[in-house]
């Protein structure tokens, strides 16, 4: 049986309806399209499916859908505003934190969930903040370089 | 098969539905374990009770020399709770180390208790800091030390038409510390073994100490004998530990051999020792 299920998405308002069983990651991905939120491990280890959910980053993977109904939801997609990217994507390209790219979605909305918090962390902060998001490609060495680059930027 | 799904707003209306569906519902908080079991159809509940909606269940208060914490309050919540902070700041500390900030922004101390994953980390803290727990049904309320709610590996006393409500930590008067330590593959990881102590210490040493082994049996365990050694002993100073156990407990681990969790239980145990007795001489 389907359930009624209000989302807010990157500032959209999506009237849906979908099973108790569906994790909000596949609702956001084969219901909405919004392809960006990637799905790695679907066992809440990897954090490629990290999305921010009322200012907070959780796996979108290990949430029910239905638990998300009447959230304000942010995803990659809406990082970047009027064809502008965001200062931490801007920062993750100019310091070279992405290679094979598929984690980069996650690793920017953990970064962004944190910097909202505390705007100007410490190295070891950051690394805290990424713990939950695992890269197989770089690292994490730039990807750290890049959110302190992207805190710094923002700060001025 | 067609899944029903529920959004209780109180305890009371959560205990309802569990009386009337029984083995048939599952509740579900955080998800952070539960999810995966729904993906993999390990579990496939006919009706899913979703408990964040039960506003009254996220809480964290000090009541008669206790700290009491809401079912549904999340690992996030604690870990940044001043109270916490002030009255058992070992207990914040050791968040940190628990899954990651996503994992601990979600997930909830109750649904960790309830799951009982003999590798998790919050089970073997609240046991050698003498946690209760209440359970509630339609009709009933009953507290019960958390080391007789857990009984083996994910399983509990919880029946069909119960559920956690409330953890309630006892806050010592006397001279006390804490302290835990596990380890695991990578940091934040579930541990393969991990070690908690309490101790509390007088005039002439220690008179009370808990010790658990996590991880490494079906459940966490206490080890009795280990705690009557460690009585009395300290008060001239250095201590004598001997963290030996029942091997017998020791659970295969796709990772490791049961004689390296062992050994590393070993020094997982004199670590928190030590350093439980530290932090009481300096509490």
């Amino acid at each position: 049986m389907k359930y009624p299920l209000k989302l807010h998405v990157n500032q959209r308002t999506y009237n849906l309806e979908v099973y108790p069983s569906q994790n909000l990651r596949d609702v956001l991905r084969e219901e909405l399209g919004l392809t960006g939120t990637k799905e790695g491990c679907s066992t809440g280890n990897c954090g490629a499916c990290t999305v921010i959910m009322n200012g907070m980053s959780v796996k979108s993977c290990l949430i029910l859908a239905l638990q998300a109904d009447g959230k304000e939801i942010l995803t990659v997609e809406g990082l970047s505003t009027n064809g502008q990217l965001h200062p931490l994507q801007e920062s993750f390209i100019d310091k070279q934190a992405v290679q094979c790219g598929y984690c980069t979605p996650g690793m920017l909305m953990s970064a962004k969930a944190l910097l909202d918090q505390n705007p100007n962390p410490t190295e070891e902060e950051v690394r805290d903040g990424l713990h939950g998001n695992i890269c197989r490609c770089t690292g994490y060495v730039k990807i750290v370089e890049a959110v302190l680059d992207a805190a710094e930027k923002i700060g001025q | 098969m067609n899944m029903f799904y529920y959004e209780p707003k109180t305890f009371q209306e959560a205990c309802d539905l569990l009386n009337k569906y029984q083995d048939d519902a599952k509740l579900i908080a955080g998800g952070q374990s539960l999810m995966i079991l729904l993906r993999q159809k390990v579990v496939v509940p006919e009706h899913l009770i979703n408990l964040k909606n039960i506003k009254e269940g996220a809480y964290i208060k000090e009541e008669g020399g206790e700290l009491k914490i809401g079912a549904l309050t999340t690992h996030r919540q604690i870990e940044k709770s001043p109270l916490v902070r002030e009255k058992l700041p070992a207990f914040a500390e050791v968040f940190s180390g628990i899954g990651s900030v996503q994992v601990r922004n979600w997930g909830t101390i109750g649904g960790n208790l309830a799951h009982s994953d003999p590798a998790g980390d919050l089970a073997p803290i609240l046991m050698v800091l003498g946690a209760r727990v209440r359970v509630i049904s339609k009709s009933n309320s009953n507290e019960m030390p958390l080391e007789s709610f857990i009984t083996g590996y994910l399983e509990t006393k919880l029946r069909a038409s119960e559920m956690l409500q409330e953890i309630i930590i006892p806050l010592s008067k006397a001279k006390s510390g804490m302290a835990y330590e596990k380890e695991s593959v990578r940091a934040g990881d579930m541990a393969m073994a991990s070690a908690a102590a309490f101790i509390e210490i007088g005039s002439k040493g220690i008179t009370r100490a808990k010790v658990v082994v996590g991880a490494v049996g079906e459940m966490p365990i206490r080890l009795e004998n280990l705690e009557k050694e460690l009585q009395g002993q300290g008060s001239k100073g250095e201590l004598h530990i001997d963290p030996k156990f029942d091997q017998s407990i020791i659970r295969m681990d796709p990772y490791v051999s049961k004689e390296y969790k062992y050994e590393i239980s070993k020094v997982k145990l004199r670590n928190v020792i030590q350093t439980a007795f530290e932090r009481a001489k300096q509490a």
